[in-house]
């Protein structure tokens, strides 16, 4: 839609960028594709070398993050949709996996499709009812869906818990297996980051994803080219709201406690800050976006007076040292 | 009754009109949503409180100075965040204007600390009916001053050389820059005149509820994007429209119907509105709407 362009010369030098890179990673043992498995690996091993539950709890969140981010990455990076309700969606699976583990008898593993249905649910009727209004219009109508979000959590007392929010969701078991130590969260949430990741690199390199790269580079060449642009963009758009999703029912589990402050436009906002910062349409750059903001929130966390301040600096030189985000330029770069 | 809550809704949907063409003036000519927009005023709105108690400036003198400040800070943050990526796509620059905001915010936090604080009553207390409604002085004084300073942003708008700059920005940033125009200095002038609209609207505001807090911020950007939108994109005085439709339905809606969701019926008459009307209720035919 109208949400990132460039001028027209410029946004067909980025479709050839975009496609050539992407042809390099779609190769098995391209360098990109190395690296995030050795990511991987160091991932995988580093629980089991640290005895710090501390950075375990930390590193667990950057995953719940990545998963958001990868999300909000589909809709922003690649179909140039810009969304600022990305938390709210979360909001959604985490609240639905919340009731269900505390109210019913559901088993854990069937809330995860359970809370990325109802996600999903969501980002279509969003998208089906608004996405017509189209570029800033929709940003902003996203902006109050989250809000909408928000104050209905906090307000609607009996379903929701209010400001309280859901205390008390018990710790899910995979068949006979509790996940109750740090380690185990670790493992359960990193499997669903990596598969994640999988999936968006996937959705981003399948046909379908060849089409929302053009519907960013140009609506109308997309469509003249036999795109069914309004249909792919509300596929795009509720696809990655599923990330969200996703990411709501492993956080409600991991944390044990969800209210609306998890939820905010401003955790919408800090997502949207990954993608950017990693660089927007680069999928490895999503997880570093998010590495590099969580552990920069949790730093910050004793100079809590300032935090913000020192985020804001950080988002400020962040873009203007790397002009579309560390991994974006890289790509472009390599050319 | 409904008279009353009526002519409160106008007053508060001026202070909103107020903020809102602030936030326009920016996010219509520069096609950017200048998420700063709240923290800036706010920042005026407090340094309003520290000229008037601290220093005991008369009203008017600590006003403009208030957005003086804001106009100042404004005028930083377009020069820090935006200017050095203003050629690039707009996401980029709303997020180190973003950023921008986050450090304005937080250093009103360290300054004036974020509790809420009482604002004095600088408008005048006289009352008188009208009808069956009783009007303070104040009201009525909030409303004239809004109108005023609409008036003077059009007449400024229309008729002045930097005004016709800023219309021929609006319509193509890049054949402005051809035809002389310095881009980079209007840019300045636009974000500092977006601060100090808004601190004058953060001031009023304070003023009709007498209380100042840091989270103010946020719920006004939020109706000042709604209003910008809903007024129709590119359209000041549908800014304004917004903002006096906004501040009118929240009024009415938190007297009749529920004071928890006030701040949701803002979202819902954006959204209706998309629908009904998708270029908003003044709007033109958004630029580059296509397929």
């Amino acid at each position: 839609m109208v949400g990132l362009k460039k001028t027209d010369t410029e946004a067909g030098g980025e479709a050839v960028v975009a496609t050539t890179a992407q042809l390099g990673s779609s190769r098995l043992f391209s360098r990109g594709n190395i690296i995030m498995v050795a990511v991987m690996a160091v991932a995988f091993i580093f629980p089991l070398v640290t005895s710090n539950a501390y950075y375990v709890h930390v590193t667990t969140l950057i995953g719940i993050y990545a998963i958001l981010a990868l999300g909000l990455n589909v809709i922003t990076g690649f179909t140039g949709l810009l969304s600022f309700a990305q938390a709210s969606f979360a909001g959604v699976g985490a609240y639905t996996t919340a009731l269900l583990l505390t109210e019913t008898k559901v088993p854990y593993l069937a809330t995860v499709p359970l809370s990325i249905i109802t996600g999903l649910a969501a980002g279509l009727l969003l998208s089906l009812t608004t996405l017509r209004a189209g570029g800033l219009y929709f940003s902003v109508i996203t902006i109050g869906f989250n809000e909408i979000f928000r104050l209905v959590a906090l307000n609607w007392q009996g379903f929701t818990g209010g400001a309280t929010g859901i205390v008390g969701i018990p710790l899910p078991s995979i068949g006979p297996v509790e996940i109750s130590s740090p380690r185990q969260f670790y493992y359960l949430i990193g499997a669903f980051a990596v598969l994640s990741y999988l999936t968006a690199k996937f959705i981003v390199n399948s046909r379908f994803g060849h089409a929302i790269k053009a519907i960013r580079e140009d609506p109308i060449a997309a469509a003249s080219a036999g795109v069914n642009v309004k249909l792919y963009t509300v596929l795009a758009f509720t696809l990655g709201t599923g990330f969200a999703a996703l990411a709501g029912n492993l956080l409600a589990v991991f944390l044990t406690t969800i209210s609306p402050t998890n939820f905010t436009t401003d955790e919408s906002m800090l997502i949207l800050v990954m993608c950017v910062v990693g660089g927007l349409g680069s999928l490895p750059g999503s997880i570093l976006g998010s590495v590099i903001m969580v552990v920069a929130m949790e730093t910050l966390r004793n100079v809590y007076q300032v935090r913000l301040l020192i985020i804001g600096v950080l988002m400020v030189v962040m873009p203007i040292w790397r002009r579309g985000g560390i991994l974006g330029t890289k790509l472009e770069r390599r050319l | 009754m409904l008279w009353e809550q009526l002519v409160n809704g106008i007053v508060l949907g001026a202070a909103y009109a107020l903020i809102a063409i602030g936030y326009s003036i920016v996010f219509s000519v520069l096609k950017m949503m200048n998420f700063a927009h709240g923290d800036v005023y706010v920042f005026g709105t407090f340094a309003c409180l520290f000229f008037l108690q601290t220093l005991h400036l008369p009203v008017i003198v600590s006003l403009v100075l208030a957005m003086g400040v804001g106009a100042i800070i404004a005028a930083i943050i377009e020069f820090v965040a935006y200017r050095p990526l203003r050629q690039e796509e707009f996401i980029f620059s709303m997020i180190t204007v973003l950023g921008a905001g986050y450090v304005v915010y937080n250093g009103a936090e360290l300054i004036w600390g974020n509790r809420t604080r009482p604002f004095p009553n600088i408008l005048p207390v006289k009352n008188f009916d009208i009808g069956s409604a009783t009007v303070s002085l104040g009201s009525i004084a909030v409303v004239i001053i809004s109108i005023l300073v609409l008036v003077a942003v059009f007449l400024f708008l229309k008729y002045s050389k930097h005004g016709r700059a800023v219309n021929c920005m609006a319509q193509d940033i890049q054949t402005a820059s051809l035809m002389g125009i310095r881009i980079n200095r209007m840019s300045s002038l636009l974000y500092a005149a977006g601060g100090a609209l808004g601190v004058i609207g953060g001031v009023l505001f304070s003023s009709i509820y007498n209380v100042a807090y840091i989270g103010m911020a946020f719920s006004g950007t939020m109706v000042a994007y709604t209003a910008a939108i809903v007024g129709g994109f590119g359209s000041l005085p549908g800014a304004a429209l917004g903002g006096l439709l906004i501040g009118v339905s929240q009024q009415l809606f938190s007297a009749y119907v529920s004071s928890a969701y006030r701040d949701v019926i803002t979202y819902v008459i954006l959204i209706l509105v998309l629908l009904v009307r998708p270029n908003g209720l003044l709007g033109k035919r958004q630029l580059g709407e296509k397929v």
